[in-house]
């Protein structure tokens, strides 16, 4: 007779994964009101962003070469955005791969921030979107030293930097305050840190949306603040909701309850599994002492 | 013209003397790197002023050259993918799929965004490959954490148990409610990752530069064989 640790211990992949599903989609339906106490990274970011006087200039890099990065951390970015806005900051969105064009259009019209789609902001005079800009770091590099340059005087419309009226005194990063960057491997922050970092430029924080562990060499000095994780994610959302209020659903706040059920159940499947192979042992055991008690 | 002479020639043109050209610029750029900039608000001297300027035209050109592999790269592999799947009668409805797809997201890259204003391009690339991905993604977690279980639920050695404890650790600092209970696992969860993780990584990194400029030294004095010898030896 198959006893009860058993079935946890012989369950098929597929069979685990829905249950896991199960167990992650249960904040979807029901918040559980879990308490999200924010850490100090993600304080810090917070902090970095309200240190920047109203007007003050946000460049946002994107290399996510992948939207559905974008898709999945969709109300991360519109955190972000409308933490900018609210803040009255002006945004320029860095195209640097194929696809992050349309992750820019969709979290300014998405979360109604961007003017005829429910906002305040205009594009040109309060946001503009460069064209793509290949060349990863090197493109990085010499668009913190000539923003006007790299784009080749045009943005991502093909209209004329001279005619957006954000871009009339920017020329490069001595002229921004803020600076951080959408990439999702340890790389790409590196290159952040070496060219959007206050290294070259003393004016500039850069804060990221990496984990920490890519960044802890240069936190405190060159970063000045991360969102880091799914955690990460939550507690910025809490904070911004706190300050300013969201006006959407947040989705990250879901995800971080799904994933303490999630955990909670993973947790308890490993200790089943331990009771598991401990009984196992004890039976195998169990014939020997009674051969050995025979000899 | 012996195969040797015709080696030797598209050598030269083809990359020693990119090589030369671009063995400059990256000098030109390392000494940039490891160069302090002017403090802000300072007058630059006249050497500064011509690194300046070198510098800023070591950047364009290596923008150039990026702009045209990446179209060159996304040219042959387009090709190449088209290659590949190309209309077979076995794979017909999903091969016409692809091909009609690779056409759209090309046309749609270069003139869609410009026209009207691109929002019909940008839901269809949201609703296929984001969602895709995304659930893609997704399905890779759940898989992953099946195997993770069988394999810490099996802790027999010191590593594994090592392994699983940091594992454990550090998840806990990813659960809000464990660290709402006790704040101390944030400090041990990040502790981990920052120490031995954030170590062994850069390790792996530092290992992968040393490497990297080993071949590039070597490539630079003829030592690493490159494509034409390799097409020269298949003829």
């Amino acid at each position: 007779m198959t006893e009860w640790h058993e079935y946890i211990w012989k369950m098929r992949p597929e069979h685990l994964a829905f249950v896991m599903l199960i167990a992650c989609l249960i904040p979807t339906f029901f918040t559980l009101g879990i308490p999200i106490p924010p850490g100090y990274l993600s304080t810090d970011y917070f902090n970095s962003v309200e240190s920047i006087p109203t007007g003050g200039i946000v460049v946002i890099g994107a290399n996510i070469y992948d939207i559905g990065g974008y898709h999945g951390h969709r109300d991360l970015w519109g955190t972000q955005f409308y933490h900018w806005v609210r803040k009255g900051l002006k945004i320029i969105c860095v195209v640097l791969d194929t696809t992050s064009q349309i992750a820019f259009i969709d979290v300014f019209r998405r979360y109604g921030l961007e003017k005829g789609y429910g906002g305040t902001y205009e594009y040109g005079k309060d946001f503009m979107i460069t064209p793509f800009i290949p060349g990863e770091e090197t493109a990085m590099a010499r668009f913190a030293a000539d923003i006007w340059g790299t784009c080749a005087g045009r943005d991502w419309y093909g209209t004329s930097l001279t005619e957006l009226p954000l871009m009339a005194n920017i020329r490069s990063f001595a002229d921004v305050h803020l600076t951080t960057f959408k990439a999702y491997s340890g790389t790409h922050i590196e290159m952040a840190i070496r060219q959007w970092s206050s290294a070259n430029f003393p004016n500039v924080k850069l804060v990221a949306t990496h984990a920490f562990e890519d960044l802890a060499y240069a936190y405190g000095t060159r970063v000045m603040g991360t969102i880091s994780g799914t955690r990460g994610n939550a507690e910025y959302a809490y904070m911004v909701r706190a300050k300013y209020g969201l006006p959407f659903t947040n989705e990250e706040v879901i995800k971080i309850e799904g994933r303490v059920t999630e955990g909670l159940l993973m947790w308890i499947a490993i200790a089943v599994g331990f009771v598991h192979l401990q009984i196992e042992r004890q039976r195998r055991a169990a014939p020997k002492v009674k051969e050995e008690a025979r000899a | 013209m012996t195969t040797t002479t015709q080696l030797t020639t598209r050598r030269t043109y083809q990359r020693t003397i990119p090589l030369a050209i671009l063995s400059f610029f990256i000098v030109v750029l390392v000494v940039e790197y490891f160069e302090a900039n002017a403090p802000a608000g300072q007058p630059k001297t006249a050497l500064q002023v011509f690194q300046t300027d070198l510098l800023g035209m070591a950047n364009t050109a290596a923008l150039l050259v990026q702009i045209f592999a990446t179209c060159t790269l996304l040219l042959w592999q387009s090709r190449r993918v088209y290659r590949r799947t190309g209309l077979r009668r076995q794979i017909y409805s999903s091969s016409v799929f692809l091909a009609v797809f690779i056409f759209f997201m090309a046309l749609g890259l270069s003139q869609f965004e410009k026209l009207a204003p691109g929002a019909n391009y940008r839901l269809l690339y949201m609703t296929f490959i984001g969602t895709l991905t995304a659930t893609a993604t997704g399905i890779k977690f759940l898989h992953h954490a099946f195997w993770t279980f069988r394999l810490f639920a099996a802790v027999t050695t010191l590593e594994s148990a090592t392994l699983f404890i940091a594992w454990f650790l550090t998840y806990a600092r990813e659960m809000v409610l464990t660290v709402a209970l006790w704040p101390g696992f944030a400090l041990i969860g990040d502790t981990i990752e920052v120490i031995p993780f954030s170590a062994s990584s850069r390790a792996l990194l530092l290992s992968t530069a040393v490497a990297a400029i080993i071949i590039a030294a070597r490539a630079l004095v003829g030592r690493e064989p490159g494509l034409i010898d390799m097409e020269m030896v298949e003829k």
